[in-house]
């Protein structure tokens, strides 16, 4: 039981142990430790750095959402005010044409009318001629009795005088 | 013991018996064999597990071994940066290999009693002490190992003026007292590595004392009047309390290692504090 030099040979096993944990074991566990650490405190922070990208791009996408739907709202009331300006500006110029049509239309029928006057006008007197001539006996010569003939036809009403009163 | 005539000399022989050495040489040029066999085989299995692990350490998820040796290296690292303030790199290394090299010499001591003595003397070896730390020699030559370096470190940081101060000046504050102050120091500083050692040992000894009067219980030599239970009652006895000393005993070989090791770092820190 007493000590004896095993004690030494004890102790240079001890010292030797301890020096080959120093040299050899602690430092390559130590440091893939230390690694670790710095890669999990890295991940760490790239997860706050994502969270906050993906909250500032949450916000983005809300304000260009709320961008979007004001500029939709925006070109939809545009379009409303375009489309009731051009359904007014037509309704206008289909008025327009439709006066044009109908004082068209007027003018022509009173062209028309006066047209078949004067013509009426003239058959009129060429046959009142010859009746008067049947009524006389003999011909009345229309070049003799010309200026009585356009006097005639002047006064029939609706002839070449009064063309422009269109209400008759 | 209430052992007496036949059996008590019966007894005390197989006590006797397991409690020496397997050694060469004479007086105190003896070698325990047996001692440092198995601490030296339990310090390379130490040593190559770690190593293993340390070599294929990496810094991603960790594998099972390296899990646990990270658990230990924290562990010790923990305790040791705990009570160390300056900054040492033999500090935790020595630690871990107090702990780790201590825990298995007394795990060597929930090995069955007679299991290894028994195998080694049919192979014709006669004495076998399987737990090295039932070994005075092993136990003394950490803590004296220990205590060298915390005569070492004091100089180192306080000088040859600061150790003398601290050896005749203290604690009482004059010249005329110095040597009673030097008598006071050397009394600290040894009792240190005394107890140190003799804590561990104690407690292993005494550990392996009672296995043994365990083991003796079933050879039916101790307690006269119980052999006549039968063997079947011996054997159960037997079971029973092997079992529940060896559960009670894994708290004290752990506690025992953790101890050492703690103490230890509490040494040399305190020897490394310059004033």
């Amino acid at each position: 039981m007493a000590l004896n030099v095993t004690l030494f040979a004890q102790a240079v096993v001890f010292a030797f142990l301890a020096w080959f944990t120093m040299r050899y074991i602690w430092p390559p566990l130590m440091s893939a430790l230390g690694d670790r650490e710095q890669r999990i405190s890295a991940g760490l922070a790239d997860a706050d750095e994502g969270r906050r990208i993906l909250k500032d791009a949450r916000e983005l996408q809300i304000g260009m959402m709320e961008e979007n739907r004001r500029k939709a709202e925006e070109i939809v009331a545009q379009a409303q005010r375009r489309s009731t300006h051009i359904e007014e500006e037509a309704r206008r110029k289909a008025e327009e044409v439709s006066k044009y049509i109908v004082a068209e239309g007027r003018a022509e029928v009173r062209r028309e009318r006066a047209a078949a006057r004067r013509e009426l006008g003239s058959q009129l007197a060429t046959l009142a001629l010859a009746a008067a001539g049947r009524i006389l006996g003999h011909e009345v010569n229309a070049k003799r009795h010309a200026g009585m003939l356009s006097e005639l036809t002047r006064e029939f009403p609706g002839g070449a005088g009064d063309i422009a009163d269109g209400t008759s | 013991m209430a052992a007496e005539g036949q059996g008590g000399s019966d007894a005390s022989a197989y006590i006797q018996h397991h409690l020496t050495n397997l050694s060469i040489g004479d007086g105190f040029w003896t070698l325990h064999l047996d001692t440092l066999l198995f601490s030296i085989v339990l310090g390379v299995l130490f040593i190559s597990l770690f190593r293993y692990a340390a070599l294929r350490a990496v810094a991603g998820v960790p594998g099972r071994l390296q899990n646990f040796v990270e658990v230990m290296l924290e562990f010790v690292e923990h305790q040791v940066r705990g009570s160390f303030s300056g900054r040492n790199r033999l500090m935790a290394p020595l630690a871990l290999t107090i702990f780790v090299w201590v825990f298995l010499m007394n795990l060597m001591d929930l090995v069955p009693v007679d299991l290894l003595p028994w195998l080694a003397s049919q192979g014709g070896v006669n004495y076998l002490k399987v737990v090295p730390t039932t070994d005075l020699n092993a136990t003394f030559a950490m803590s004296l190992s220990v205590f060298a370096m915390v005569i070492y470190y004091n100089f180192r940081s306080k000088g040859l003026l600061g150790v003398a101060r601290e050896c005749f000046l203290h604690p009482f504050n004059t010249i005329f007292l110095a040597p009673f102050n030097l008598l006071l120091k050397v009394v600290e500083e040894l009792a240190r590595p005394l107890s140190l050692a003799l804590r561990l040992f104690g407690n292993l000894y005494a550990g392996e004392l009672i296995f043994m009067l365990i083991a003796l219980l079933s050879l039916g030599r101790v307690l006269g009047d119980f052999a006549q239970l039968g063997p079947i009652a011996l054997f159960v006895s037997q079971l029973l309390l092997g079992i529940v000393w060896s559960l009670f005993h894994i708290l004290v070989i752990t506690l025992q290692a953790f101890i050492f090791m703690i103490l230890s770092i509490i040494y040399l820190s305190t020897a490394q504090e310059s004033h």
